[in-house]
């Protein structure tokens, strides 16, 4: 018998790894990140101070990782709101519109733009976006290009496909005879998305936001190229800014010390926002499978 | 349009004729009005899915205020000819009609008339009962509300005379916003999706086998309503059950598949006489059961 | 009446806009690339050393993204495949297959710096190895693991119960019936999800930064196959940075005099790389899936 059962343990045994996975990056990650209160003894609280000064050379460090919170949340907001009407746009079209032709070019456009690296996205924001936002809109205040706002839409740019295939996936699961449904009732086609497809697919298309901002918050490179990584809290668009993932890329290589743990725990900082949002997600699924 | 309640009873009552019971009858007692005008009316009507032909030259007149039954073996395109009066075929790719479909003797395909207002008179209840995953009263307000009604009152009052119509008004009266329409049994579903038909006011229904999904006690409350809505609206009703085309249509139209694996129209006349004496060989195998 | 149309058909306008917008902005990207690498690209590129007075080339970090490609695929498949088999016809509702989902999940929204973080913690710090290519593919496994899990689990759910039910009517073990009956219709699936973990793989920088290290490969001699050697291009104990890495590397320190061509050129080959992957696997998948139904 044991012998018989011997696939399902091997198979398990694999399965098992990615558990393992998880469960030795949740504790090497907490165990690294809390370093800075429990080994340098920071006080907690002194990470939702506004002010980062790191390096031991000069006069009273504070480890204050509220600017990278901040710029982290408002890079990765702005993105979404950029992002969302383009992409909900396109999948409602793909969806709902497109005739079979065009649906053939924006499927495959689709995994083009999924499979285009982030490197290549900062690349392009650095050699593109950042000068023309500082030679045409420096009268707005965009001093140097790299901004708020450029960190934003590069990453507008790279949650697209995201959000677009699965808003895509939920309309695309709609019944079709609901939107027989609406148009037989004499509704045209827009009065059946907006009032009959729209509403149904409303928690995929929240998703499908979610696992954009999950993505957004936790893009480092291509970010960092374009941001200007100014750790100050956010208040301009066109200003410098920095978040979570650009202080780890730029710092982590020099950074000694408590300040080395610092970045650490800004690591465990962005895990606990990737739980938060696993756990959001979770409870959205939840809901449709109850209604 | 909008006669008193307790006149749409009249034929509500009419026994349920077995095939033995009808042969029996005389084709007088029908009461069939021969000068009722022409709502709708197909000429020369072929309908094509890219290269192939689905239906060739069906030629029928249905007359206010009846119920015409469709029936023919599956495939014959009985359904793909009722989805021709309120234009649905338009939403699948590659359909084209030929030929000339007429309400109130205007044509439903000229290029002035669109589509969704074509729809709005004529209604469709479907096959598999879709309300939309609403409360109830959303699903009947559905119509009005998308037709521009606003106010409540009159919202209320339409959604109240439809489920009545429906005859589902005493069953959901408690929970018209509390239960969503999904959470009705399947004979419910369906009398909701009559009901919600019913709100945008149309002058002619279109019923898709709207009883192939339903169990007979839902069936028989279906073919109720249908013998009391024919007072005050043009029913055509494709089936697959003999016995109810028997029942509720006063005329029968008999479909079947020709040698090119196109449907045409065999026989059309009333149902009495399809049941009993069919001109027709083809549907008289059909309907004595030696064939489809 | 009128209002409702004329709100119709701007909605369909601007979806129909949107849409262009997109595609065109694709096409942009891409147009861009092709436009800046033609009047400095040739064939060497690919092969030769990088160079801080020419424009040179980028033979080592490509050689670099093939290895580390070929390690973390050695790494992920086998695991990934067996746990997919696990997941679609093994696993029941409970607890443990709970938490598998749950770690799937978790590690595909976990940012990619930060599975760098453990990997440095753990392949880098922790094993006392330093910066190698086995740490890298290692961090690259955990960081794509749950993704080839997924794609085989739904490959293999594909599989129509009828097949299964066939086999063990016949009398067929379970094991037997996986093997002989369910993987055969599953392999096109399943190549499509191997291949395009790849491009994944192929695209990843943040994750490599501190697994992988970012040292400027020296000449590479191929003839060198001692495997423990950190000298030998073979070697999974050495340093490895790859295209991604290098593309970013190049630009934040902005070493070279050319470092401009050699960052778009290397784009356009990231580029084309992993489109390559990406057609790569439909055509593959298609073909293998024609393959296996026979026809």
């Amino acid at each position: 018998m044991a012998r018989l059962d011997a696939p399902r343990r091997i198979t398990l045994g694999a399965a098992l790894v990615v558990i393992a996975a998880v469960v030795l990056l949740l504790g090497f990650i907490v165990w690294r990140g809390v370093q800075l209160f429990v080994v340098s003894g920071v006080p907690v609280t002194q990470i939702l101070s506004p002010t980062w000064q790191p390096d031991p050379l000069s006069e009273g460090t504070t480890y204050g990782l509220l600017p990278f919170i901040a710029g982290t949340l408002a890079v990765m907001v702005v993105a979404a709101v950029v992002s969302t009407p383009l992409s909900v746009g396109l999948a409602l079209f793909m969806a709902e519109v497109a005739p079979t032709w065009a649906r053939r070019i924006a499927q495959p456009a689709m995994e083009v733009f999924v499979g285009i690296p982030s490197v290549v996205y900062g690349w392009l924001g650095l050699t593109i976006l950042v000068p023309f936002l500082r030679v045409h809109f420096g009268w707005l205040g965009f001093a140097t290009g790299f901004s708020w706002l450029a960190g934003s839409l590069v990453l507008a740019l790279m949650i697209l496909p995201t959000i677009t295939s699965i808003s895509y996936d939920a309309f695309v699961a709609v019944p079709a005879d609901m939107r027989s449904a609406s148009l037989a009732l004499g509704t045209t086609r827009w009065q059946a998305i907006r009032h009959v497809v729209l509403p149904a697919a409303a928690t995929g298309v929240a998703t499908a936001i979610v696992f954009g901002l999950t993505r957004a918050a936790g893009e480092a490179l291509a970010v960092q190229m374009v941001i200007g990584n100014a750790p100050v809290i956010p208040t301009s668009l066109a200003r410098p800014v920095t978040t979570l993932t650009s202080q780890i890329t730029l710092d982590m290589s020099d950074a000694t010390g408590t300040w080395n743990e610092a970045l650490w725990t800004m690591g465990l900082v962005l895990l606990l926002i990737s739980l938060a949002f696993v756990l959001l997600i979770r409870w959205l699924g939840r809901g449709r499978s109850q209604a | 349009m909008n006669t008193p309640q307790g006149a749409s009873t009249v034929t509500a009552t009419r026994p349920t004729p077995t095939p033995l019971a009808i042969a029996s009858l005389q084709p007088e007692l029908t009461g069939l009005d021969p000068d009722a005008p022409v709502k709708l009316r197909a000429q020369d009507v072929s309908i094509r899915y890219g290269d192939r032909v689905a239906v060739r030259d069906v030629t029928l007149d249905v007359p206010e205020h009846s119920v015409m039954a469709f029936i023919g073996p599956s495939g014959c395109g009985k359904s793909t000819v009722l989805r021709c009066f309120d234009r649905m075929n338009d939403l699948i790719p590659g359909a084209a009609v030929e030929g000339r479909v007429e309400l109130d003797g205007e044509d439903v395909y000229a290029p002035s008339v669109l589509p969704v207002e074509v729809r709005r008179k004529v209604g469709l209840v479907f096959q598999r009962p879709n309300p939309f995953p609403m409360s109830i009263y959303e699903n009947v307000a559905f119509g009005p509300r998308r037709h521009g009604e606003q106010g409540k009152a009159r919202l209320d009052d339409v959604v109240e005379r439809s489920l009545r119509q429906a005859a589902l008004w005493d069953e959901v009266k408690d929970d018209l916003r509390k239960k969503s329409g999904l959470s009705l049994s399947g004979g419910q579903q369906q009398r909701l999706c009559i009901a919600r038909t019913l709100a945008t006011d149309p002058e002619v229904i279109l019923m898709d086998e709207p009883c192939s999904a339903l169990d007979p006690i839902a069936t028989l409350k279906i073919e109720e309503l249908i013998g009391q809505l024919k007072v005050d609206y043009t029913i055509v009703i494709v089936t697959h059950n003999m016995q109810q085309a028997a029942r509720v249509s006063d005329r029968t139209a008999f479909f079947t598949l020709g040698e090119d694996r196109a449907g045409y129209l065999v026989e059309l006349d009333e149902t009495l006489r399809i049941f009993t004496n069919p001109a027709n060989q083809l549907t008289e195998d059909y309907v004595s059961g030696r064939f489809g | 009446m009128r209002r409702v149309l004329a709100a119709d058909r701007l909605a369909t306008a601007v979806l129909w806009a949107v849409a262009v917008f997109v595609i065109l902005v694709l096409v942009a990207i891409i147009a861009y690339f092709v436009i800046e690498s033609i009047p400095t690209f040739s064939l060497a590129f690919l092969f030769a050393d990088p160079s801080l007075t020419e424009i040179g080339g980028i033979g080592p970090v490509l050689w670099n993204s093939v290895y580390m490609l070929v390690l973390t695929m050695l790494l992920t498949v086998p695991l990934g495949v067996l746990g997919g088999i696990y997941m679609a016809e093994y696993a029941g509702e409970g607890r443990l297959t709970n938490a598998i989902r749950f770690s799937q999940e978790l590690i595909s929204s976990v940012p990619s710096i930060v599975v760098g973080l453990f990997g440095f913690a753990l392949f880098v710090a922790a094993t006392g190895w330093g910066f190698t290519a086995l740490g890298g593919a290692l961090t690259l496994m955990v960081f794509n693991l749950p993704l080839l899990l997924r794609l085989s689990e739904q490959a293999i759910r594909t599989v129509p119960a009828d097949e299964r039910a066939a086999s063990l009517a016949l009398g067929a073990t379970k094991w037997q019936t996986i093997r002989h009956a369910v993987l055969p219709v599953a392999i096109p699936g399943v190549v499509t999800g191997i291949v395009l973990t790849a491009g994944r793989v192929f695209g990843e920088a943040a994750a490599l930064l501190f697994t992988a290290g970012l040292s400027t490969p020296t000449r590479y001699d191929f003839s060198n196959l001692n495997l423990l050697d950190p000298q030998s291009p073979w070697s999974p104990f050495r340093n490895a940075t790859t295209l991604s890495v290098f593309i970013w590397k190049s630009n934040s320190e902005g070493l070279g005099n050319y470092v401009h061509e050699v960052a778009n050129m290397s784009s356009m080959v990231l580029i084309v790389m992993v489109l390559a992957f990406n057609l790569g696997s439909r055509w593959l998948g298609g073909a293998l899936q024609r393959h296996v139904s026979g026809l």
